[in-house]
């Protein structure tokens, strides 16, 4: 069925969205990294990356030219993260004697992969048509698109656990441990937060969910209507959309819910032995699991690609639309992943008891509110 | 042509799978390591996950992914990091010839069973699957796979799929009464 209308043509437009989602999550993960110790310089008062650039005294212009560029240093720090990435990879890559060599050399991957698959369901803009063919911006529209979400997310467990693990370290098992146990606690938020989710909008798939969020029954007219904002999905279910944002920074392990790391106590938690590529894997896992956090929330709860007047932008011209929406989507989950860099800068971290109150006496009794209000309204 | 391709890609595919979860079981019952063998248990929980969505089972697979490989193995694993042994991480291998004869004993009649099960089926599963799948897309948008599985346990089932909950919950609560009589 599936193969009934495939053609040359089409298999090919099918990696248009592959190769531009996965393209894009590359290419951004650098510039967050530069981006947040930038926003951490201008939170905490402090300088943050200034020399690595292109030109002024310690530029790259001066070190490979000896082309000074009159002194001053223009856009200084804006290739910290090439020389992070050169710094990375040519360091020793060391794996400590008595670890689980196999396990300790798999779990990085764990930690990159889930978040990388969590984009195959979010649908990243419009469709675009080239010639009569339509190409739907996603990867794959799944009909179980949520539970999609949330089964991926769980199998970020397996790379802070077994990194934790396999180090046979004690700090890294504390913090495999940790990771694990509040990775475990807010998944159940996170689930019960998609099923009145799911409720709301009586369906799994992404892509249904943003055009429900696309328009809105209009009293006066009788009919849907086209709206830009008062139909997005956080002002159905507000509740819903808070839980998920604490959930996703838990999910993630960041601040103020980074316990499986925690500096101060354990070293580096999980990561503690991990050098080199490996260390760099869990690095960048980080940053694409906060940009598909962003683009899950900004696609259940903020309209994902729509955007106001795309009606009336798609009327006169359908693939500048989809353009505007590939923008729009990403400039929403750009202010989340801003977001998950302020909280980060500015809250200090929990203790651990204290995550584990919260996820457990709080968020879930008020996720399961949610659901039974949820419920009765949807009766 | 390309469907040919398509549907050679789909078989290669499946194997790849089927390998990957045989294999894998096959760890889980020879691994000298406890952790080595409850990962096993998860790659080869996540073939078969790969194994439903072969036969158009895509809320089972996705059920299985969250709640076995995301849920049960990560607390496996949890349970394991915590017990005494986790520095040596092996365990003494009792192979027994009653232990083995009750393995095969219940692994032949798993097997008898599932074969038998097989043989009653008119229509192949994939296919019946799939047919279900087309017939409900062209009336509704949803996945049919999960509403007619709901109205299953909601309706028709209702009494043994709250029994199941009683008995997880039963289980709940023995591992509670066991773990305050150690502390006392």
């Amino acid at each position: 069925m599936l193969s009934l209308g495939l053609d040359a043509s089409a298999v090919g437009w099918k990696l248009l969205p592959v190769l531009l989602v996965f393209g894009a999550v590359l290419a951004v993960v650098p510039l967050l990294v530069y981006l947040e110790r930038k926003v951490c310089a201008w939170i905490q008062n402090r300088v943050g990356p200034n020399r690595v650039g292109l030109l002024g005294p310690d530029g790259l212009a001066q070190g490979v030219l000896g082309f000074s560029g009159g002194g001053k240093r223009i856009l200084g720090g804006l290739l910290q993260p090439l020389a992070d990435a050169i710094k990375l990879i040519s360091k020793e890559d060391f794996i400590p004697a008595q670890a689980d060599k196999f396990l300790f050399s798999l779990a990085p991957f764990f930690a990159l992969l889930p978040p990388f698959l969590t984009f195959v369901v979010v649908p990243v803009g419009a469709d675009l048509t080239f010639g009569g063919t339509t190409v739907p911006l996603i990867v794959a529209d799944l009909g179980v698109g949520m539970l999609w979400v949330l089964s991926v997310s769980s199998l970020a467990a397996y790379g802070v656990q077994l990194g934790g693990w396999a180090s046979n370290s004690k700090f890294s098992l504390l913090g495999g441990v940790r990771a694990t146990a509040q990775m475990i606690s807010y998944e159940i938020t996170m689930g019960l937060v998609l099923l009145s989710v799911f409720m709301h909008y009586d369906s799994l798939s992404l892509r249904e969910i943003v055009q429900a969020q696309a328009t809105y029954f209009d009293p006066l007219l009788g009919r849907l209507a086209a709206n830009g904002l008062g139909s997005w999905g956080v002002w159905h279910q507000p509740l819903a959309a808070l839980l998920f944002v604490i959930c996703a920074f838990a999910e993630n392990n960041r601040l103020p819910f980074d316990m499986p790391e925690c500096e101060a106590e354990l070293v580096g938690g999980y990561h503690t032995e991990y050098s080199s590529m490996k260390f760099g894997m869990f690095f960048q896992g980080e940053y694409i699991a906060m940009l598909a956090m962003g683009a899950v929330i900004s696609t259940l709860f903020f309209g994902g690609w729509h955007y106001p007047g795309y009606a009336s932008v798609a009327a006169a011209s359908p693939n500048l639309a989809a353009l505007i929406s590939l923008a729009v989507l990403g400039a929403k989950v750009m202010i989340f992943v801003l977001f998950q860099m302020w909280v980060r800068w500015t809250l200090p971290r929990f203790r651990y008891d204290q995550v584990m109150e919260l996820g457990w006496k709080v968020l879930i009794p008020l996720a399961l509110v949610n659901l039974v209000v949820t419920a009765l309204v949807n009766l | 042509m390309v469907r040919a391709m398509h549907s050679m890609l789909a078989t290669l595919l499946f194997w790849i799978v089927v390998l990957m979860t045989v294999t894998a079981a096959t760890f889980v019952v020879v691994a000298r390591n406890i952790l080595h063998a409850a990962f096993a248990l998860a790659v080869a929980f996540l073939g078969v996950a790969g194994i439903y969505i072969f036969l158009h089972a895509d809320f089972l697979a996705a059920v299985q992914l969250i709640v076995y490989v995301g849920g049960i193995i990560v607390l496996v694993m949890f349970a394991i990091m915590f017990s005494a042994h986790t520095q040596e991480g092996t365990v003494e291998p009792r192979r027994t010839w009653l232990a083995l004869g009750g393995g095969a004993l219940v692994a032949g009649v798993v097997l008898a069973a599932t074969i038998m099960l097989i043989n009653r089926l008119q229509v192949p599963l994939a296919e019946a699957n799939a047919h279900a799948d087309a017939a409900y897309r062209t009336t509704a948008s949803a996945a049919p796979g999960e509403i007619a599985l709901g109205h299953v346990l909601l309706g028709e089932y209702l009494l043994p799929f709250e029994v199941a909950s009683i008995l997880i919950l039963a289980a709940l609560v023995g591992a509670v009464a066991i773990v305050r009589k150690e502390t006392r």
